[in-house]
């Protein structure tokens, strides 16, 4: 092995995990396509469906993704004899790989769509008041689609890091996880969950404090990673 | 596992080379297999067959031939022969005689059978 | 590469309220086979996850070639700890992938020797830990701490599951590559009398302390059974430190500890006392907490 190679468990946790989100991206694309059909069969297609399909369900799955990094790859890189700094030095690449890739596929499908509704001759209408207008602006998609996949794929690491450590700490830890994805949330200005919704729609923040405030919910996140991990014990696993 | 856990290893395997020695299965000036075919062969620690060649060496049952490896002395039979006529009376004949005693058997007996025996192996 | 030596000095560590290491010390010379002996509950697979820094103590220091392990890649790059649960082995991911995770992870690894190994035992490349059988799970863990060749290597009680040839095999490839290639090997275990002879040097571990460390030979010959009359086996043993008895009738046996020279052997057989070894098994039940008296 070369001295030069500082990223073997990046390239391991990538290699799993971008070859999985690829293929729940492709359910998705599939699952949208269906319900897309559903509704122009049996009444109008008046707005985006990929904006349901496409971006409130993944979001879970990158938070699963997050909490497998955290369990099922620390756990493998401990047991071939590294540190846990060295396992979150290359966790931060992966989120921001992980995420953009998702961002990425999450606009390609707004694309994808728009081609086809253009087709079809139905108005791609996006049902809230977004922060893009439209779903051609491909890179405003992408870059608020990957910043919302990196919180969510940070509080996934969050939870899980805090729950293996102590279930207690677990539940204490949600309501950080509130706060760390909410900025992005409210620059969605998404209603899918109760209370982020009703908060985004109290404060909705400008573009940039948006942003600002992510960039600190990521900082705030990795420091309450980095406290829980860093001499994270590993317990026998129960078989 | 031919070795038990109920004494030390290096002196059974001291014991099993030499009893191997008495028997002829060891030849004078044949080479003994090295240890680390010994411990594999056998599932024991090197270090322990190790200890026990040496031992060996020490008693001059064995010798070293830099390089090749460990080979059996020519007088080791004779030598081990020796050793255990010394200690045969005090090891076998006393604890046998105690023994016989303490069943009530009587030396004339012992000494009757005994001769019975060695008649019998002449024939 | 040769092996890593292991010194470790009043390790303390707490779970909550529970001391499970308390005051522990010992050292590990290079290249030794280690057999490491102790009841459940111990502290054994505490111990040994201190070592390879999976868990930080609370009190003392554990090092390896003399650097401090928990969180230090110079430490706990040489160590490889294989237990049970197959931490290097996550559920879901084929062997095949596992086997070159070791490889990209870690700068000792053989993976000539991981092939021969899957070969030996049989693996199924394809599989996922999932779906393999204990035995099978238990073999891929073995092939892991083999094929790594890490200069401490340690197994804690990693082939349960496996049956008896395989666990020779085990045996077999174990004592052939460390004489090829030599390392530092810790083997904790239950099974004393079949691993037993592998052992240089066995540290027995009980309720959280090193009860003793010796050399394998040296502790077959430290213990002896004395049977006979149980009046005259009682004033053999006045003073000496004796691990248990057993009575029937008239007669008794006791366990002693401690070489017995030969003014003391004379003596047992003067009086038509009978002397005979212990077992290494024996010897550690009666040492440690609990044994039957």
């Amino acid at each position: 092995m070369t001295t030069t190679d500082r990223w073997p468990t990046l390239r391991i946790m990538l290699t799993g995990h971008v070859a999985f989100a690829l293929i729940i991206w492709l359910l998705f694309a599939v699952v949208s396509a269906l319900v897309t059909a559903g509704f122009a069969i049996f009444g109008t297609v008046t707005t985006s469906i990929w904006y349901t399909v496409g971006t409130q369900v993944p979001r879970w799955f990158l938070l699963g993704l997050g909490v497998d990094a955290i369990t099922t790859y620390l756990r493998l890189h401990i047991a071939h004899g590294r540190t846990r700094k060295d396992f979150l030095r290359q966790l931060g690449p992966y989120a921001v790989v992980l995420s953009v890739v998702s961002g990425l596929l999450g606009a390609l499908g707004y694309l994808a769509e728009h081609g086809m509704y253009s087709i079809a001759g139905w108005p791609a209408r996006l049902p809230e008041d977004m922060v893009f207008g439209r779903t051609t602006d491909f890179f405003a998609i992408f870059g608020l689609y990957s910043l919302v996949f990196l919180l969510w794929t940070v509080i996934g690491v969050l939870l899980g890091a805090a729950f293996v450590r102590n279930v207690l700490l677990g539940v204490v830890t949600i309501p950080l996880a509130l706060l760390v994805i909410l900025p992005g949330e409210m620059l969605l200005r998404v209603n899918g969950m109760p209370l982020i919704g009703v908060l985004s729609d109290r404060l909705a923040p400008s573009v940039l404090a948006g942003l600002g405030l992510s960039v600190a919910a990521v900082v705030v996140a990795g420091a309450a990673i980095w406290a829980i991990s860093r001499d994270m014990p590993m317990r026998p696993k129960v078989a | 596992m031919a070795f038990d856990d109920r004494s030390p290893i290096y002196r059974q395997i001291a014991d099993r080379i030499e009893a191997e020695v008495l028997s002829g299965a060891l030849a004078g000036d044949e080479q003994v297999m090295s240890t680390n075919k010994y411990a594999a062969f056998h599932r024991i620690n090197p270090a322990t067959v190790n200890k026990a060649f040496q031992q060996l060496v020490d008693d001059g049952i064995l010798y070293k031939r830099r390089g090749i490896g460990m080979f059996v002395s020519p007088q080791a039979r004779q030598q081990i022969r020796a050793r255990r006529r010394k200690s045969f009376f005090t090891d076998v004949v006393d604890p046998m005689v105690a023994q016989a005693t303490a069943i009530g058997i009587e030396l004339p007996e012992l000494i009757d059978r005994i001769t019975e025996r060695a008649k019998e192996d002449r024939r | 590469m040769t092996g890593s030596t292991v010194e470790v000095r009043d390790l303390g560590v707490r779970f909550g309220a529970v001391h499970a290491l308390a005051d522990l010390s010992f050292s590990l010379s290079a290249n030794k086979i280690c057999g490491l002996l102790g009841r459940n509950g111990s502290g054994k697979t505490t111990l040994l996850s201190v070592l390879a820094g999976y868990l930080r103590q609370n009190a003392g220091t554990a090092t390896v070639d003399g650097d401090p392990v928990f969180e230090n890649a110079t430490a706990t790059g040489k160590v490889c700890l294989v237990r049970g649960t197959g931490d290097a082995s996550p559920p879901k991911v084929a062997v095949r992938d596992l086997l070159d995770y070791g490889k990209q992870l870690r700068p000792t690894w053989d993976a000539d020797f991981a092939a021969e190994l899957v070969e030996r035992f049989e693996l199924p490349l394809k599989c996922t830990p999932a779906t393999l059988s204990h035995g099978k799970r238990s073999a891929l863990g073995i092939t892991i701490g083999l094929a790594s060749r890490a200069p401490l290597t340690i197994f804690d009680e990693s082939y349960l599951g496996l049956d008896a040839p395989s666990r020779y095999a085990f045996y077999d490839a174990l004592l052939a590559d460390v004489l090829a290639h030599p390392r530092t090997v810790i083997i904790a275990t239950h099974l004393i009398e079949e691993v037993g002879a592998l052992f240089e040097d066995v540290v027995i571990i009980d309720e959280g302390r090193v009860l003793l460390h010796e050399d394998a030979d040296t502790l077959r010959a430290a213990g002896a059974a004395v049977t006979g009359e149980a009046t005259l086996v009682d004033s053999f043993t006045m003073g000496l430190q004796v691990l248990g008895e057993k009575s029937l009738g008239r007669t008794k046996s006791a366990m002693v500890y401690g070489p017995l020279d030969d003014r003391r052997r004379a003596q047992a057989e003067e009086v038509g006392l009978e002397l005979g070894p212990i077992a290494l098994q024996d010897l550690f039940v009666h040492l440690t907490s609990g044994g039957s008296r």
